[in-house]
């Protein structure tokens, strides 16, 4: 009986994951999932007929996993550059949050996935607002479906803030939201038919009543669900913490039953030797989120100390308007580089450890380990392909180190997710780019006008 | 000769607004509504800087309402802005809105009888002579305008429930048809003509069309049709399928938030009541449709985004020039 696959990917590398780099390898799929991986020699003779993709000069690897953006901000680029954070809530991310309808949605969803997929990302998680309009969410769900991408769809929500400045259409009373989420996750599993898994994603403790954190974290433990919150990104979420709990907000969530292996810190910055004790001591991960820490001057968070306090951690991009891209190369260089920079020390992190919160990391933080992330078998076939023929990446003598330090979107030749060719020659085969990029184009600058936002 | 005037709130930068009631003077727009919104720029002080702007252009509220203004106050207001534009003002007005009344926490008491009181006084007044009135909210004893004014100023009346309908036939120059369902009109047309008709006059009947001709006019429409929803009688509510709970929740987003962030509770279907949709050609249809059946002499095109109205009023204009 001989073996079938439906596609063979080839490179003179495969990374199937840290510490496992092969070299003229290949990658056997079949069904959506990793059937073998190994050398070329021993896959090319057994998976004659199957369809090849990659080749020579190309690296393969598990497709990024990015843990953290705001997708309608794509629509926001630049726009309010160099504001105070309370401002720009005010005056730029608000307005453009409560204004916008569902086709926008779609479109700085759409764009923002293109952006992520060509920078080799086959996974998503969106931390939506807390938009009043629930149509929304089915907005960026179908723009995961159209692209093809894996995504988790983080429900925003709100029970307080207003004193912070957050806009009172985005805060629901405490008792309304429990029967909202079960609505909107209910249509996400739905219409997300396994590509698309929803999660929580209450903001920030500006945004959460001290009575809301039990109850969002109860809800999270009984639906399974991820509970991604953002967490020390400045020292406000300290100083609101210590007003509504009596103590900094770490030791806050502990106490009020909201860590575990399901809660994904984001950002991480302002973080005290205990604060990284107590996660470590949960299991719960951190979304970092390096270009946006240093775009809005929030500082390095030091993810070295996590690293050896064992704390699972992975990569975002974060929202458009402080980044301002969706590009996880960027975010790979700018996590190496940040730590070198900050601790005056080379050794410190290395490029591999980049790639595997990029990848391994962000499937741990989202409870996929052992299904995404890396590339053996039975895993999830979420593949990106490096096509490293440019002057940017030529010579390569270590391919990891030329993804993370010498490589860009222009480098992402082929994406793969659930064994689907989504971008194949640079191109993406899902959806008219040019076409959708011109609707984009002209959506962004209607909705800028109609929520009158100041672009300077 | 049709009628054919644009309307807007002036919340936008003044010389915005300027520019499009410029623009609209250039492309022989007859008049300009200019809304009393409370929390907007100032009705009179932005009514007085566009008429020293413009030359030919007809000026007047779009509408005030008896609530935040005297009506001596308002009557000088309106005289004054006729002088200083050479005799281009009308006095606008209504019954008021949630949008600047439900802030200031003013109950919309006796809205019939307020406005009565306000056109009487106003009209009085402009004859120049001393006016002594007796009327259930204002008296005035001696009252006079110090400068000479035009006596034929004009009434514009905008109206929705139906004692507002008849009385704006029985006292008003002009009835503006404003922020009404299609399937309204015939009655609302027909409660108007009953009021001029037991008053032994004739009133002329200008319907507000918002035009929408693309998706971004689209979604400035379904915001702009918020306060229309919320203001609206009971019946239209539920011949709207709005129910209690939607309205409460449009309410609270539209009063702490704004109207954009409560658009999406519009949906297409009431939306299509509101709005003129279509190319040129097929608004210009709908229109004439409109003028037909129910007998309208004038067009207001309502401007709801002055800061972009270049397109809307090139747009408008093509239109008006087809009817």
């Amino acid at each position: 009986m001989t073996t079938t696959a439906d596609t063979i990917i080839l490179g003179d590398w495969v990374w199937a994951g840290p510490g496992r780099l092969i070299e003229n390898a290949a990658v056997a799929v079949r069904s959506g999932v990793v059937l073998e991986v190994g050398p070329q020699t021993a896959l090319l003779p057994k998976y004659e007929g199957a369809k090849k993709l990659g080749g020579d000069g190309r690296f393969v690897l598990p497709g990024m996993i990015s843990t953290h953006t705001h997708f309608f901000q794509t629509f926001l680029k630049g726009v309010g550059q160099g504001l105070p954070l309370r401002p720009w809530i005010q005056k730029v991310t608000s307005p453009a949050s409560i204004t916008m309808n569902e086709r926008e949605a779609y479109l700085s969803a759409a764009i923002g996935i293109i952006d992520a997929i060509r920078s080799g990302t086959t996974a998503i998680f969106e931390f939506s607002y807390a938009f009043p309009n629930p149509g929304i969410f089915n907005a960026i769900v179908q723009a995961y479906m159209d692209l093809g991408v894996r995504g988790w769809l983080g429900i925003g929500m709100n029970d307080d803030g207003a004193e912070h400045g957050l806009n009172p259409a985005l805060i629901q009373p405490l008792e309304k939201i429990p029967s909202l989420l079960d609505q909107i996750t209910d249509s996400v599993q739905k219409q997300g038919n396994g590509l698309v898994y929803p999660a929580l994603a209450p903001s920030s403790i500006r945004g959460m009543s001290k009575k809301a954190i039990p109850v969002i974290s109860e809800y999270a433990r009984s639906k399974g669900l991820i509970f991604s919150l953002h967490v020390n990104e400045i020292t406000i979420d300290n100083e609101v913490a210590q007003a509504k709990f009596g103590m900094p907000l770490i030791p806050a969530l502990a106490d009020h039953g909201a860590l575990s292996e399901r809660f994904l810190a984001v950002h991480c910055v302002r973080m005290t030797a205990e604060d990284i004790t107590t996660l470590a001591s949960y299991g719960a991960g951190v979304s970092h989120n390096p270009v946006s820490n240093m775009y809005l001057g929030s500082g390095v968070a030091p993810i070295t100390e996590m690293m050896k306090a064992g704390i699972p951690l992975s990569l975002g991009v974060d929202g458009a308007a402080s980044n301002n891209s969706q590009d996880m190369i960027e975010t790979l260089k700018f996590a190496v580089l940040g730590q070198r920079a900050a601790l005056r020390d080379p050794a410190c992190i290395q490029a591999e450890d980049a790639l595997r919160m990029a990848t391994e990391g962000g499937a741990r933080v989202l409870q996929a380990d052992g299904w995404l992330g890396r590339l053996e078998p039975g895993y999830k076939a979420d593949v990106t392909v490096f096509n490293f023929n440019s002057a940017k990446s030529v010579p390569v003598f270590d391919p990891i180190a030329t993804t993370v330090f010498n490589s860009g979107e222009e480098n992402v030749e082929t994406v793969v997710v659930d064994g689907k060719v989504i971008l194949e020659g640079g191109k993406l085969v899902t959806i008219d780019e040019e076409k959708l990029l011109q609707e984009a184009r002209s959506a962004a600058v209607e909705l800028i006008r109609r929520a009158n936002i100041q672009v300077r | 000769m049709l009628d054919t005037s644009i309307t807007m709130n002036p919340d936008v930068a003044p010389q915005q607004i300027i520019k499009t009631v410029q623009l609209a003077e250039a492309l022989n727009i007859d008049s300009c509504y200019i809304a009393d919104q409370g929390f907007t720029l100032d009705l009179y002080v932005t009514l007085t800087a566009v008429a020293c702007n413009t030359k030919r252009i007809r000026l007047g509220p779009g509408v005030t309402h008896p609530y935040t203004r005297h009506p001596v106050v308002t009557a000088v207001s309106i005289a004054s802005l006729d002088q200083f534009s050479g005799g281009r003002a009308f006095l606008g007005i209504g019954a008021g809105g949630s949008r600047s009344l439900v802030p200031m926490q003013i109950a919309r008491s006796k809205p019939v009888q307020m406005a009565r009181e306000t056109v009487e006084i106003a009209r009085l007044l402009w004859k120049g002579e001393p006016v002594t009135y007796a009327g259930e909210f204002y008296k005035l004893a001696e009252a006079r305008i110090g400068f000479p004014c035009r006596k034929d100023i004009e009434i514009h009346w905008a109206a929705r429930g139906p004692k507002m309908l008849e009385l704006g036939g029985a006292l008003a120059d002009v009835n503006l048809l404003h922020a009404i369902p299609r399937f309204e009109l015939a009655n609302v047309v027909a409660t108007v003509r009953r009021g001029a008709e037991k008053a032994g006059r004739t009133t002329k009947l200008q319907y507000a069309a918002m035009l929408v001709y693309d998706d971004a006019s689209r979604a400035i429409a379904r915001a702009r049709t918020v306060y229309r929803l919320v203001d609206s009688s009971d019946e239209v509510k539920a011949k709207l399928g709005l129910t209690a709970e939607k309205l409460a929740e449009m309410r609270r987003l539209v009063t702490t938030s704004g109207p954009n962030s409560a658009a999406f509770l519009v949906s297409d279907e009431i939306l299509s009541h509101y709005v003129i949709e279509g190319d040129a050609a097929d608004c210009a249809g709908q229109i004439r449709q409109l003028i037909a059946d129910h007998g309208l002499t004038g067009i207001t095109v309502e401007v709801p985004d002055p800061a972009n109205a270049e397109k809307l009023l090139s747009f408008a204009a093509d239109v008006l020039s087809r009817l």
